[in-house]
């Protein structure tokens, strides 16, 4: 396009933009003058604009709201919703310009102009056995509606009389024929994608808008890539994939072929074929689990059985090519014909797999109940994986960074623990004695490492790094560490750490001396963390985040004299070599909360082979990329790997009530991502923070009438603060720009700006008599600080904010500000001493005073409308009480003590609210998942570990 | 970070000024601080877990400019620096996952790939990053309007004040852009 054209095309276009729509057409003949393209082209800009698929990804998290019945779309009425699945939610619907009954599909995955022409390639499929796609809307599809079950819930009810099967197996091959001459591959056959009609027809649905694999960057057998786009939705898919879609390579027909003999010989026997407790365990089966034959029923066709080893052949150039062929070999079952198809089963392959059933069942015992995978075993098993489930004592912390480390000899494990004074401590204990140890001076010490002499341990305390001798002694400080996230002790005597975020590695030398700078950032890396120095000493392996957060980080390695950083693996997290026989060892490493392993070249510093699962319920921070495992080569090379068990955050939990002995009771029972739960001051109603899809808002629940009512609405909305009078709730809603929102707590009423300020602010509670707001500020200089203002509440739905006043604002971060009950003091956390604690000030501020109130860590004060007690959160999340008598400006604060010994659940938000009696706490309890028992942490052993992962590497 | 606040300044002073090479020198400066807020964001305990890119830039604004010199210019200039490196932040992001294609439950990565409907938004993004080239060509004006709606997450009220042009100019500059991109995005092959 000439500039001048554009410049043309755009007069028109502004000219005509400006005019209403009923006058453009006009407008445009004349504006026009007779250059019929210059009006095409502007009326086609002019229609495409008025197009709203283009959101800006940076827009925000709204998800599509459910619709309702009555509800429209386009020219078709929502008339009922008929289901709801990994692709997206299906309505029933009525087209109203045709007339007839529909099914609209709302499309989760992606839906772009690619898979909009593909969809458009499908619709153009005309077979009686297919699902004919009507319409493609924007982000929906418009199906023929098809009433019957679907061949998933037929095989749910047991196997299918053999000539039935055979007539649906011939339908569903029928469509895919169609289909796969047209060049249109299903990619996602399984029962509940095909439906059979009270006629006996069957319908196959949802061809061809399975997402299509890409090729993995580099080279795919180093990629991890599972296809599992959503764990939980693949569930159901994973039993139906080919082995070569479930390692992620490109797919085409055959993965189809495949799918469909997964299909028959469902039918035929009534049983899953590949069937595990996890995508991981399923597509585990799908690899290399055994496929008996001999579950097939005795009457089954020989021309059928050669025809399920020819699908179901999982090397792809072996496997059957045609579906064509497949319909044939059916139809002569049919007519009781002699197969066409020659059956040539590989020499031994029965006795092969009987053997391996009876390895599985060695194994399955061992691990039973437990994450291991279990997998068809390929030679003697001499040394069996043992599970061993180790109670750390009363004592143990689990917490977020590392549960156990074990010395290199295997002979002793190091943990933080609680020391006598409740402040978190590193504990060592030699796996022949029963007691542990508290090591001395290791307060607030984390992520423990061993020296490569097991004599000593290494750190990270008080934003430094420490090392101490494992029989006591005091510990020696090696270097500052602003944020340290892993070390690993050299053989030459060389720490190797990331003590800094946002870094490279540095080293240290374990004798004392200044850090070095060991690893520079690359171009486009956010952090170096989790080193571990290869055996040898010749190189590092470490992980490199690179965009947002660490989802994306890669596992890489980088020699010890220099030179480039070599990516291992992407998309993974906290990799660990563990050494076999000469250089030939295994990396693992832990990708979407799954520990994989892959062959490790350490002369060549390369990985071989595929990746494998090992264990799924390794427990893992999130946030820091760290892997909650350490492994020892002892004893005698065989290998010992102790690890935290744990599963994926939970998405939602109730709310209970919580009582001094302990005991919990429902609040509301309806689970739901609450945060920060704040009673009214008449304790009737309980205002919370709500997450949804559609982001997070304030709700009212009502305690006597047991409702739910939503007080803010669109998405951003958090930290509800009742008024005293309970008439209002002053709140956060950090996507309307800095400062302080008021609503009526009733609902009634539009939320109004309180404050407006240069920083973020949160609001955190109200003086007793309504006139003064505490807040926090976050500041980009000083960090958090705290702020009040006095409000003039003479028209209290309109309140006028007075100058804010700083209350502490300090070079460490001070926040959460809680009013006393009388209004003269002020509890807060401040991370002043290296570690969170609550303190209690004077307010107003100015008479000096200052008062720690927790030891050990704390989270939030809270204080009882008794005025003798202030609560707090500590830092593992139980809760403490401490009795105070304020005379005057002194405030005197007895010990704290345990109020209930119940670990409550704390998901980074605020997560108590006390009852105005003082008696009660509305909290989350700890989900069973996640977390360790009531006062115990439990560490597993896996024995024997390095054989069992040379055996499944092979 | 806090030491880039005098020479963030500076070089918005300067880029004000018309002297080209200061965005050079602008650009990694906030791209790193983006960067940074929105990993801290993340670690940080921060009431509501909602993160908005355009919070974002706001929050990376404050901590970048000496608040103390910040005039309302320098604020939509830097709006104007950030729109265009959010638009790299997503483009770099997005390249990666399609490379890598896997679906790690997390939360920004997520909050910025999901659209409403649920729809993963990667290969959109690389169209559009794609098309925005060729219209930047024909039209810079209307480009750096796309690059803000789109990418920098600004209304048009926003977008208008960053480039210092009417509101109405916005709507109907990014109206005729989004058709023409429309028509682009599907001849692409």
């Amino acid at each position: 396009m000439t500039p001048q054209r554009w410049a043309r095309i755009k007069e028109v276009f502004g000219a005509a933009f400006e005019q209403p729509e009923a006058e453009r057409a006009a407008f445009l003949d004349s504006a026009c003058d007779g250059d019929a393209e210059l009006r095409a082209e502007v009326e086609r800009l002019l229609t495409e604009s008025g197009d709203d698929s283009l959101h800006s990804p940076a827009s925000g998290i709204f998800n599509a709201a459910e619709l309702a019945p009555g509800d429209t779309v386009a020219h078709y009425r929502i008339e009922a919703k008929l289901g709801e699945g990994g692709m997206g939610v299906v309505y029933k619907a009525r087209d109203s310009r045709l007339g007839r009954s529909v099914a609209l599909k709302f499309v989760k995955a992606q839906f772009n102009s690619r898979s909009e022409r593909e969809a458009r390639a499908v619709a153009a499929l005309n077979h009686p056995n297919i699902c004919t796609l009507h319409d493609v809307g924007p982000n929906y599809l418009v199906m023929e509606l098809i009433e019957g079950p679907t061949l998933a819930e037929r095989i749910a009810k047991g196997a299918i009389p053999l000539k039935e099967a055979l007539d649906i197996a011939r339908q569903i091959a029928e469509a895919l024929e169609a289909a796969h001459e047209k060049g249109i591959v299903h990619r996602d056959l399984k029962p509940a994608n095909i439906k059979v009609t009270a006629e006996a027809k069957v319908k196959v649905l949802d061809f061809g808008l399975a997402k299509a694999p890409e090729p993995a960057a580099g080279d795919p057998d180093n990629s991890p890539t599972l296809t599992a786009t959503q764990a939980g939705t693949i569930l159901g898919t994973a039993g139906y994939m080919s082995p070569e879609q479930a390692i992620g390579k490109p797919v085409d027909k055959r993965a189809d072929i495949w799918a469909f003999g997964v299909v028959l010989y469902e039918m035929l026997t009534g049983h899953r074929l590949f069937e595990g407790e996890s995508v991981t365990q399923t597509l585990a089966e799908v690899l290399r689990g055994p496929i008996d034959f001999g579950q097939l029923r005795r009457e089954t066709p020989a021309g059928i059985r050669g025809l399920l080893r020819r699908c179901l052949d999982r090397n792809v150039k072996n496997r059957l090519r045609d579906i064509g062929e497949a319909r044939v070999a059916i139809e002569a079952a049919l007519a009781g014909e002699e197969p066409l198809i020659e059956v040539a089963p590989a020499p031994g392959a029965a006795r092969r797999l009987r053997l391996g059933w009876g390895v599985t069942a060695v194994l399955a015992m061992v691990a039973a109940g437990s994450g291991w995978i279990t997998w068809r075993a390929t030679r003697p098993v001499d040394f069996p994986l043992t599970r061993l489930s180790v109670d750390m004592g009363p004592e143990a912390v689990a917490g977020l960074n590392l549960t156990a480390a074990i010395s290199p000899d295997g002979r002793r494990l190091v943990f933080p623990a609680r020391g006598p004074n409740g402040k978190q401590q590193l504990a060592t204990r030699l796996l022949d004695q029963a007691q542990a140890t508290l090591l001395p001076g290791t307060e607030n010490g984390q992520d423990p490492f061993f020296s490569p002499d097991n004599q000593f341990v290494g750190f990270f305390a008080d934003r430094k790094l420490k090392k101490t001798s494992v029989q006591g002694g005091e510990p020696v400080t090696l270097c500052d560490a602003p944020s340290g996230s892993g070390a690993s002790w050299g053989e030459d005597g060389t720490i190797v750490a990331a003590l800094n975020e946002a870094s490279g590695l540095s080293s240290v030398p374990a004798a004392g001396g200044r850090p070095q700078p060991f690893s520079k950032l690359g171009k486009g890396e956010g952090d170096h963390c989790w080193p571990q120095i290869l055996p040898g000493g010749q190189a590092v392996l470490f992980l490199a985040s690179h965009s947002i957060g660490m989802e994306d980080a890669t596992v890489e390695v980088i020699p010890w004299k220099g030179g480039a950083a070599k990516t291992l693996v992407a998309g993974a997290s906290f990799g660990r070599y563990l050494p076999s026989n000469g250089s030939r060892g295994y990396l693992v490493y832990l990708h979407q909360g799954m520990l994989f392993e892959v062959g490790f070249d350490l002369s060549r510093l390369e990985v071989q082979g595929t990746p494998m699962p090992l264990l799924e319920d390794v427990a893992a921070n999130s946030a820091l990329a760290g892997g909650q495992f350490d492994f020892s080569r002892a004893p005698f090379g065989h290998g010992t790997l102790v690890y935290l068990a744990g599963k994926a955050a939970v998405e939602t939990w109730p709310v209970m009530w919580l009582d001094s002995y302990g005991k919990m009771q429902p609040l509301i029972a309806t689970p739901g991502a609450y945060i920060q739960p704040r009673f009214s001051p008449d304790g009737r109603r309980l205002a919370l923070g709500v997450s949804t899809n559609s982001g997070t808002d304030i709700y009212i629940y009502d305690l006597q009438r047991e409702t739910m009512t939503r007080l803010t609405f669109g998405g951003h909305s958090t930290v509800p603060v009742w008024t005293p009078d309970g008439r209002h709730i002053a709140f956060y809603a950090p996507a309307s720009g800095f400062g302080i929102w008021w609503i009526r707590s009733d609902g009634s009423g539009e939320p109004q700006q309180l404050l407006t300020t240069q920083n973020s602010v949160v609001p955190w509670s109200f003086s007793p008599d309504g006139r003064c707001l505490a807040y926090h500020e976050s500041n980009p200089e000083t960090g958090y600080d705290i702020w009040t203002v006095t409000l003039d509440t003479s028209d209290p739905d309109h309140p006028k904010p007075g100058k804010p006043e700083p209350f502490l604002r300090t070079a460490s971060d001070e926040y959460v500000p809680m009013f006393s009950p009388d209004g003269r003091w002020i509890a807060y956390r401040s991370n002043e001493s290296g570690t969170s604690e609550v303190y209690v000030r004077p307010f107003p501020g100015g008479r000096g005073g200052k008062w720690q109130i927790s030891t050990g860590g704390g989270l939030y004060g809270i204080w009882s409308n008794n005025g003798r007690e202030l609560f707090y959160e500590t830092a593992d999340n139980r809760i403490m009480v401490v009795d105070y008598t304020a005379n005057g400006d002194s405030f005197v604060s007895g010990k704290p003590r345990l109020w209930s010994e119940e670990q409550v659940f704390n998901r980074g938000n605020a997560n108590l609210a006390l009852a105005p009696d003082g008696k009660r706490f509305a909290v989350f309890p700890m989900p069973e998942a996640s977390g360790p028992e009531k006062g115990t942490v439990h560490v597993t052993f896996l024995l024997n570990f390095l054989d069992e992962v040379r055996r499944k590497i092979r | 970070m806090v030491d880039s606040r005098g020479e963030v300044t500076a070089l918005l002073g300067e880029l004000k000024l018309g002297r080209k090479d200061a965005l050079d020198r602008l650009m990694p400066l906030v791209y790193r601080e983006l960067r940074r807020v929105a990993g801290r964001a993340m670690r940080d305990e921060r009431p509501g877990h909602t993160l908005q890119p355009t919070a974002l830039v706001h929050e990376a604004f404050l901590r970048l400019v000496d608040q103390d010199h910040a005039d309302w210019q320098n604020r939509a200039q830097f709006v104007n620096v950030a729109g265009r490196l959010m638009r790299r932040l997503l483009v770099d992001h997005a390249r990666g996952r399609r490379a890598l294609k896997r679906g790690i439950p997390i939360t920004l990565d997520e909050e910025i790939f999901q659209r409403p409907g649920g729809a993963d938004q990667t290969e959109e993004i690389l169209a559009v990053d794609e098309v925005l080239g060729r219209l930047a060509e024909l039209d810079p004006q209307q480009a750096r309007i796309v690059e803000l709606r789109y990418f920098g997450g600004l209304s048009v009220k926003e977008t208008a004040e960053a480039m210092a042009i009417s509101p109405r100019t916005v709507k109907r500059d990014w109206a005729m852009a989004k058709g023409w991109m429309k028509g682009q995005l599907e001849r692409r092959p």
